[in-house]
This record gives structure tokens, C-alpha cells and sequence, in this order.
């Protein structure tokens, strides 16, 4: 359910300083996760102990499905609003890929708690051609992170509210703070609508519960820290392969990776329906001057077939070839026409 | 007054709207715009109706009239806008100074260094002093709290309308705020004719522009002593003057320099500043964006830094303060933490329109159409980035249709040129453009993407809802009507959740001579309520991987990360797909059906449904309030 990043497994028996002087706090998530009502909870446990509190965050267009990050920090006397990059305690990310992303802001002996959620954004999916991600894979967890599947730690407690899962990650955060469970549970309470309150109270004790776990990471995130110089060796341990890939590039058809799809179209058959230009998803074919489907944008097509299926005069089919120059491959009479129909856009 | 905020920490906005609801404010107005919005809407949830009249405006500058005429009547106004907005509201803003006021008018303006919301990050410290207006700057909740109601003060004394300006960083952050209790002024409206005053004629302006400039006069010596200009004297090294929450950032990095904070930027204290710089041995400006009080400073004959070592473009924070003290010499070289490398393979997460967003299929259409599409402000501007990838030119709101008209009149033939605006942008500033293009007769399309919201900002009513700010009935606009009776002879309404219908509007507009109005008409998703309907999911045994649906760039739409070593499928997300159907309509495979109909094993089902081009009615009907009009 767990994995730490350079932990042996040993649990220290040890609890938090009585009193922390200062700290700083980033929540991350993705807009609608509940990023800022967790802030507001952690900052209500703070402002309850005495600490001076500053919170910072940018909505804007962050409710449009972006990154949203949250600044809380405390202290005696609080100046700055925002975390400087490199100086956070904690962070407590919601998704993967902004826990991820979050990790400049956390400092070398900090912890990051970070839910393997994964909401892969459509911009991660903008390559047609190559049906590729980028995205981070889960594989290997860098340095400092504590990997947490909240889905699965929360179990039935986020039964009815899914987002109530993320709820665990503030339970595993009470470990490393110096407050009674009490402050905590008093905070979801002001804070949570009273729909989901029962389901967080349980995912907030299931994370408290993973508590070896998260003194295992605070420990060996302090160890590690210690025993690496500051500075550009401070480097996570990446995944070897960090951008997950759809393995089976063109592989439906048995076709190797570097062939790439070309839609033939015999110019005597077709009749100038139009049914492939409108449906091609891509906007491949044009209509020439006579009324004639020509594969005008080859850079674009994804070799999806939906022309060839249509083609209620099976005037075209779809060809695997090898990256390059087209010539050879169409018509013969179908060339010029590609080449005068090239569109830079 | 019910007190709601259960966080002892208060956001600059909600400071503000707290601390001009403790100065007895009862005329309250403004335009959303990031970051201003929850000015407003705090205060409402603070008051009562029958203690401040709040009410939203059609935009800024009819907004800023509402404030001067309630002044005028002796009552206190705020007036909220973003940085842009005061563009708009600077005709009035301009003169306003000549007519004064009788109520206090402070008039908040939400600058967004960084520009994590807007167009641009003009800084409007300029335009305060431009027309002559006292400029306040907090730099925290409780500055914001204090020093609206100073301006309260200083506004009604020197009978001239304050600005009060935030940043992002103010308006937004959270910190502590020790509140008072509402002042209530018991003062009757009244009016009392005075032409000579309130009547702009050259004969009298000419009267008032003297008054005016013997005003500033007494504001200056007033600034100058005034006590929300701050000496902290420490390190006699180095001297840095300040404002706002580059304050903060100052104090946070440099903590034993001597600081000069001021509060008031207009008029700037200078001999405060003259007396500050001969306390140290070095002077720095520390300021967001533009050298205001860097050229202020230098104008008096006093040397300073400012921009040489800090930023011009972009907010401040510690770090990029730390940095130019750095460069200063002030400081160190290596000061500070050191941040990790970013951690290779993370991709870009941009705002995207949500699941279900009605603006999506006219603009996959109007791409398909290979359109030159002049757009605007608001949500639909995020149509400018991929997969819709179909907008060409936005500048500011109500530009549009202005900008189409021209491209229209230039002749060009070869595409359609299509004008996109929002309800709220349209009823803002779209309507003397549109009146415009039909007297040219320009040959283009008006498409009006009506939500019956202004959603960027979070859903807040405009003129043409059937509701208010506190959620009470009024009169509603009906834009379609408002086409005709400017002269569209082409008008059509039609629901983007057809896809099909959608496309033949625009079709049909596109090849209608002259200016054509489309008004797409579905209530945004969002807001007022969430609409949701049947969850839609993927046979993946139909599904070939066309990408079609991708086109959307729904967020509830991706790889099926389960099949990728099979040939490769899309799924939906069921806890973020809305039921709009739009992606159901779009698939050629008919791969796309209900949960409900793929349960039931009852696939057909939704092949009929989606074949003929028909809309799926949605189980969570709108709210009343959207589709009343």
C-alpha cells in the first residue's frame, strides 16, 4: 500500500518534537480535489495551537482542471505569503504526477506524501501520431517521497465520497506534526460538509494508522539528506523510464514502431461524397478541384481506418510504411496531387 | 450579520469586504474579474440586503457610474474591478476627480502581477495617479482591512475617490485579522443641485480642474505626515523602500535592512523618502512590476536602485527577491535553499474546459470550418490551445466582434470569420461592436456562447439572468432579441449539446451574407448547480482508437491505460464524465453508450440515440434560474 524511497524497513520508536518553532506546508492537487479545504484544515489545527499563519494559493483557472497548489506556512511571525522553492517540511500531494511536479519546493531532508492517484491530462495526450503519454509512471519512488495508494488505505471509508480517499494523506501528516489527534479531528469537523465527515474522520485514522510507515520516511528522507551533499546530487532517483508509453505502438496490426499509416485512395473509384473528409478525425483528405479525396495532411493521420471503413466505394485503404518519402506507395497518379495539397497547417 | 468565515484567517478580499462593510459602506458594485470576485460576494454573505445595496454591473465603467451617483447621494460605495476592468471604467475615472464625491468611494483594483488570470500585467498604480486619485496599498489581510477604511475617510475629507489597490497575492493569501464592529451612518440620501460641481460643462470643468490640482497639493502635504507611511530603522547599510507584499518578501529575506513601507503610493511621500534616504548609506526600491516609485525617487535628485536588480515583468516572491539582492551585493551569493531538479517526464497540466462544457462543440465545429475566429475573454479562451486549437486572435473584453468586423472590412475571402463571445462579455462590451458591424454590413458570424453565467470567475450573475447577487428574482436580457432589434436579420438559437444541430448553424450562418448572430444556449456545468447526468462509458470491443472523441479534450476522456498493450482504446472516467453526450456523438464506432445501456447490455439502445444526431436529455435538469430566460 506503501513504499518508501530508502527505507530498511526498521521503525524508530519516536515521536515529534514537542514544539515546532516554524514550518512550511505545500498541498498540490488537481482543481476539484479538495486541495484548498484541506489547507484551510491544516491551518485551523495550526492557528488553534498559536502559531502566526499565512496561506497562499491561486484560483484563476486552477478550477479548470490545472495544477493547484497551496502555501501554508507558520510560524511566530509569518512575512512571505509563498513557500521559496527548496524550503518546504512537508509536502502532501493529492496526484501523482503534482507530487511530482511539487518536488522543488521540498527541502533536502523534507517528506512529501504523495497519493499515486493518477488524473492524466488531456494535454499528456495531445500526440496522435504515436498514442504516447507523458506522464510519470509509478515505477520508482524518488527521494524523499513517501508513495501512498490512498484509494486503497481509505478502502471502504471513501466508499461513498471517492475524494475522501486524499483524507488519509492528512492522517499520515498528523504523524509528523507535534498536535493531539483531538485538533485534528476538531478541524475535519469545522471543516468537512457533514455528508462526508464520518467517511474522513476513517480515512483520517487510516492514514494516522500508517504511522511506522511515515516515521520510516521522515527518517530515512533525514539520513539520506545527511549523508549527500547539498545541491545538484540532492537528485531523486527518477524512474528509469518516466514517461509511460501505450507499449503497443501500432501494434495491432503487427506493424513495427517506425512504420507509419498512409491512406491510398484510387482517384477513378471516388466519387467526391465527402463522408471521409467530414469524418476523418484528424482532417486528413481534402476535396480537390474535381471532387477527388486527396490524403492532404499525412503528418496528422493516425492510421485509424475510418476513411477506408466509410468509403462507400472502397475507393481507399490504409497502408503501414516505412517513415519517410511517401513515393512509391500511392498511386501513381495520387502524388502530385499529395504533394500539391501539402498543407503546412 | 451572520459572521460565515469559520477560518480566522481571511483573504485579502474577504478583509476587504469586511472592512468596507465596518465602515458603513451601502452601495456596493463592480464586474467579476480574477483576482476581485470574492470581494463582492463576501460582502453579500456578510450583510444584509437592507444594509448594503450589492449588486454586480453590466462592466466596469457603468459600475463606476453607479458608485459616483451613490456617492453623489451621500451614501459609501465600493466599487471592485480588476486591473483591466479599470481600462474600461477610465472615461468616468478620468473626471471623476473634478466631480468629487459626498459619500465616500473607494474603488478596489485587483492588479495580477504574473498574470496567473489575465491578459496582461499593466500596473495601476499609473493610472491612480494619472487621474489624480489617492492610491492605497496594502500589503496584508489586516492592511486591507485598516486601510479601506482610511480611504473611506480620506475620500470623503478631501471629497475625491480613493483607489485601493491589491495584487493576486494580497487578494488571495490568507493571514490573521483583527476585525471592529460595523459603524452605521445614519445619513438620508439626498441630492443637492450644484451644476457647477456635478455638471462637466468646459465652462465649469475649467473651474473644477483648478480645484482639482489645489487638492493634490493639500493630499500631498496630507501623505507626507501621514501615518500609514512606515519607517523601520534598523541595518543603516542599506535603505529599501516598499509597498504592498513586496514588503513581505523584503522582510522575509533581507530582515535586517531598514525599511520605508509606504501605504499611500499617491501621492508619494517624497520628503518622507528624502528624509529615509539620508538615514542610510544605500537606497533600494523593492516594487512589483513597473518603476513607480523607482522613477518617483529619482525624479526628487535622490540615488536608488530598483529595477536594475529586480524584475519588471512577473510577480514577486522571496526567491526572486532573494536573487536580486544577490545581484546587489547585498547579500550573499548561494543565499537561500537550493531546490531540487525537476523530475524528468512531467508533462504540462494547462486549465482545460471542463467535462461537459457547452463551449466545446461550436469551436471543434468552427475548427472543422477552418474559420479565422477573432474570440474573447472567458473560459472559451482556453479553446485557443490544443486539441481545439480554434482561436486566433483575443485581446480584451467585447474586442471580438471589433476585431472580426475589421478583418471582415479587410476583404478577406479565402475562410469564414467568425466572432466568439460569452453572454457576460457579450452584454459587457459586445453590443456596440455589434452595432458597428451591422451598419458596415460586414460579411461575418456573431457566435454567442451563451452559459447564463460568467463562469470564468466562478459563476456570477449578469443583466441578462433572471437572478441577482443574493440570489433574488430580476429582470433577465434576452440576447437574442437584443441581436434583433440592433438589425441581425439572421438569428439563430441552438443547444451545443447537438452536435449535429450545431454544426448546420454554423453552416448555415457562415453562408448567410452580411453579419449572423448563433447564440449557443446550455447552461455551463459548473455553476449555478453541477449538472450531471447518466455516467457515459467505452465498449472497448468497438472502440478502434480514432482519437475522435480526444478531440473534445474532455479530462474525463483518455488512454485506457488497461488495454495498452492491446491495440489501444480510450475510457471515461466515470467520476469526472458529466453525461453531455458530446463525445457519444462524435464516436463513429457508436463505441461511446450510457452505463446504464452498456449494464443492460442494451448497446443498441444507445446506437439509436446517438445515430440520429439526437441529444440524450440529461437526468440533473439545469437550474431553473439558467434556462428561465
Amino acid at each position: 500500500m506503501s513504499r518508501v524511497n530508502g527505507s530498511n524497513g526498521k521503525v524508530p520508536a519516536r515521536t515529534p518534537p514537542a514544539r515546532l518553532e516554524a514550518g512550511n506546508l505545500v498541498v498540490v492537487g488537481v482543481g476539484g480535489q479538495g486541495v484548498i479545504l484541506a489547507s484551510n484544515l491544516v491551518s485551523q489545527v495550526l492557528l488553534d495551537a498559536g502559531y502566526d499563519v499565512k496561506k497562499s494559493e491561486v484560483h484563476g483557472m486552477s478550477q479548470r482542471g490545472g495544477t493547484v497548489v497551496s502555501h501554508v506556512r507558520f510560524g511566530p511571525e509569518v512575512h512571505s505569503v509563498m513557500v521559496e522553492p527548496g524550503s518546504a517540511d512537508w509536502i502532501v500531494a493529492f496526484e501523482w504526477e503534482e507530487g511530482l511536479r511539487s518536488l522543488s519546493y521540498l527541502k533536502p531532508n523534507g517528506v512529501a506524501l504523495v497519493s499515486t492517484e493518477r488524473r492524466i491530462p488531456p494535454a499528456a495526450m495531445l500526440d496522435h501520431r504515436d498514442q504516447s503519454l507523458k506522464y510519470p509512471a509509478l515505477g520508482e519512488v524518488p527521494f524523499g517521497v513517501l508513495a501512498l495508494d490512498t484509494f486503497a488505505v481509505a478502502g471502504d471509508a471513501a466508499a461513498a465520497v471517492p475524494a475522501v480517499a486524499q483524507t488519509v494523506l492528512l492522517g499520515a501528516l498528523s504523524v509528523l506534526l507535534p498536535f493531539p489527534v483531538e485538533a485534528w479531528q476538531a478541524s475535519i469537523n469545522a471543516w468537512v460538509p457533514r455528508k462526508a465527515l464520518t467517511g474522513n474522520l476513517r480515512a483520517f485514522e487510516r492514514g494516522r494508522a500508517l504511522a511506522p510507515e511515515v516515521r520510516a520516511a521522515e527518517v530515512a528522507a533525514r539520513t539520506a539528506a545527511r549523508t549527500v551533499e547539498s545541491g545538484p546530487e540532492v537528485v531523486p532517483s527518477a524512474s528509469a523510464s518516466p514517461v509511460a508509453h501505450n507499449g503497443a505502438k501500432r501494434s495491432r496490426d503487427g506493424v513495427a514502431e517506425h512504420l507509419l499509416p498512409v491512406v491510398r485512395i484510387e482517384r477513378s473509384w471516388c466519387k467526391g461524397c465527402d463522408i471521409c473528409v467530414a469524418m476523418c478525425p484528424e482532417k486528413c483528405l481534402v476535396l480537390d478541384e474535381l471532387d477527388v479525396a486527396v490524403f492532404a495532411r499525412p503528418e496528422r493521420c493516425t492510421g485509424c481506418q475510418l476513411c477506408a471503413l466509410l468509403c462507400p466505394d472502397l475507393a481507399m485503404d490504409v497502408l503501414w510504411v516505412p517513415a519517410g518519402d511517401l513515393t512509391g506507395w500511392l498511386f501513381a497518379n495520387e502524388e502530385d496531387r499529395v504533394r500539391a495539397a501539402a498543407d503546412p497547417r | 450579520m451572520a459572521e460565515t468565515t469559520r477560518l480566522a484567517l481571511l483573504s485579502g478580499n474577504e478583509a476587504l469586504a469586511l472592512g468596507a462593510y465596518h465602515a458603513g459602506v451601502e452601495v456596493a458594485t463592480g464586474y467579476p474579474g480574477t483576482p476581485s470576485t470574492e470581494v463582492l460576494e463576501h460582502l453579500v454573505r456578510i450583510s444584509e440586503a437592507g444594509e448594503v445595496d450589492a449588486n454586480w454591473s453590466t462592466n466596469e465603467k457603468v459600475a463606476l457610474d453607479v458608485g459616483i451617483g451613490a456617492a453623489l447621494a451621500g451614501k459609501r460605495v465600493l466599487v471592485t474591478m480588476k486591473h483591466v476592468g479599470v481600462n474600461v471604467a477610465m472615461d468616468s475615472l478620468m473626471t471623476s476627480a473634478f466631480i468629487g464625491v459626498k459619500g465616500g468611494l473607494v474603488i478596489m483594483t485587483a492588479d495580477d502581477p504574473g498574470m496567473h488570470s489575465s491578459q496582461n500585467e499593466q500596473d495601476n498604480r499609473y493610472l491612480g495617479r494619472f487621474a489624480g486619485i489617492p492610491v492605497f496599498e496594502p500589503a496584508d489581510s489586516q492592511e486591507v482591512y485598516d486601510f479601506v477604511q482610511v480611504a473611506f475617510e480620506v475620500s470623503e475629507r478631501f471629497d475625491v475617490p480613493c483607489l485601493l489597490r491589491t495584487t493576486t497575492r494580497t487578494s488571495h493569501a490568507r493571514s490573521k485579522v483583527e476585525a471592529g464592529a460595523r459603524v452605521v451612518r445614519a445619513v438620508e440620501p439626498s441630492f443637492t443641485r450644484n451644476p457647477a460641481k456635478y455638471v462637466m460643462l468646459p465652462a465649469f470643468a475649467r473651474e473644477r480642474h483648478v480645484v482639482h490640482l489645489e487638492r493634490l497639493e493639500a493630499l500631498q502635504a496630507f501623505v507626507e505626515e501621514h501615518p500609514l507611511t512606515v519607517e523601520e530603522l534598523r541595518s543603516p547599510a542599506l535603505g529599501v523602500v516598499t509597498a504592498g507584499i513586496s514588503y513581505h518578501h523584503v522582510r522575509e529575506v533581507l530582515p535586517e535592512a531598514s525599511v520605508l513601507k509606504l501605504g499611500i503610493e499617491f501621492p508619494v511621500p517624497v520628503e518622507r523618502i528624502r528624509r529615509f534616504a539620508a538615514k542610510v548609506e544605500r537606497l533600494l526600491v523593492v516594487e512589483e512590476l513597473e518603476p513607480y516609485l523607482e522613477e518617483e525617487i529619482r525624479r526628487i535628485g535622490i540615488a536608488v536602485e530598483g529595477k536594475r536588480w529586480f524584475p519588471r515583468v512577473g510577480e514577486l516572491s522571496a526567491a526572486v527577491v532573494r536573487k536580486g539582492f544577490v545581484e546587489a551585493g547585498a547579500l550573499p551569493a548561494g543565499d537561500g535553499p537550493s531546490a531540487r531538479p525537476p523530475v524528468p517526464g512531467i508533462g504540462n497540466r494547462p486549465p482545460v474546459l471542463c467535462p461537459g462544457c457547452p463551449h466545446s462543440t461550436p469551436y471543434l465545429a468552427l475548427g472543422e470550418l477552418d474559420a479565422i475566429v477573432s474570440g474573447d475573454i472567458g473560459c472559451y479562451t482556453l479553446a485557443a490551445a490544443p486539441p481545439l486549437s480554434s482561436m486566433d486572435t483575443c485581446l480584451a473584453m467585447g474586442s471580438s466582434i471589433g476585431i472580426a468586423t475589421g478583418l471582415a472590412v479587410s476583404g478577406l475571402s479565402k475562410q469564414p470569420i467568425v466572432a466568439t463571445i460569452g453572454d457576460s462579455t457579450f452584454l459587457h462590451g459586445g453590443i456596440p461592436p455589434l452595432l458597428d458591424a451591422i451598419h458596415r454590413q460586414a460579411n461575418m458570424v456573431v457566435l454567442i456562447l451563451d452559459n447564463g453565467t460568467t463562469a470564468m470567475t466562478g459563476g456570477q450573475p449578469h443583466p441578462g439572468i433572471a437572478y441577482d447577487i443574493r440570489g433574488r428574482a430580476a429582470p433577465a436580457a434576452d440576447i437574442a432579441a437584443i441581436c434583433r432589434a440592433a438589425g441581425v436579420t439572421s438569428v439563430v438559437v441552438v443547444d451545443p449539446y447537438d452536435v449535429a444541430a450545431t454544426r448546420r448553424a454554423l453552416r448555415a450562418a457562415i453562408a448567410h451574407r452580411g453579419v449572423s448572430v448563433v447564440v449557443t444556449s446550455r447552461v455551463c456545468v459548473e455553476s449555478p448547480v453541477k449538472s450531471r447526468g447518466p455516467v457515459y462509458t467505452v465498449l472497448s470491443d468497438r472502440c478502434d482508437g480514432c482519437q475522435a472523441c480526444m478531440k473534445v479534450g474532455c479530462p474525463a476522456i483518455s488512454w485506457d491505460l488497461a488495454t495498452m498493450s492491446t491495440p489501444p482504446g480510450v475510457k471515461i472516467d466515470p467520476a469526472v464524465c458529466s453525461g453531455c453526450t458530446i463525445c457519444a456523438q462524435l464516436c463513429p464506432s457508436r463505441a461511446i453508450v450510457s452505463v446504464r445501456d452498456a449494464k443492460a447490455g442494451d448497446a443498441k439502445a444507445g446506437d439509436a440515440k446517438v445515430g440520429d444526431g439526437k441529444v440524450l436529455s440529461l437526468a440533473a435538469a439545469p437550474a431553473e434560474t439558467g434556462s428561465a430566460r
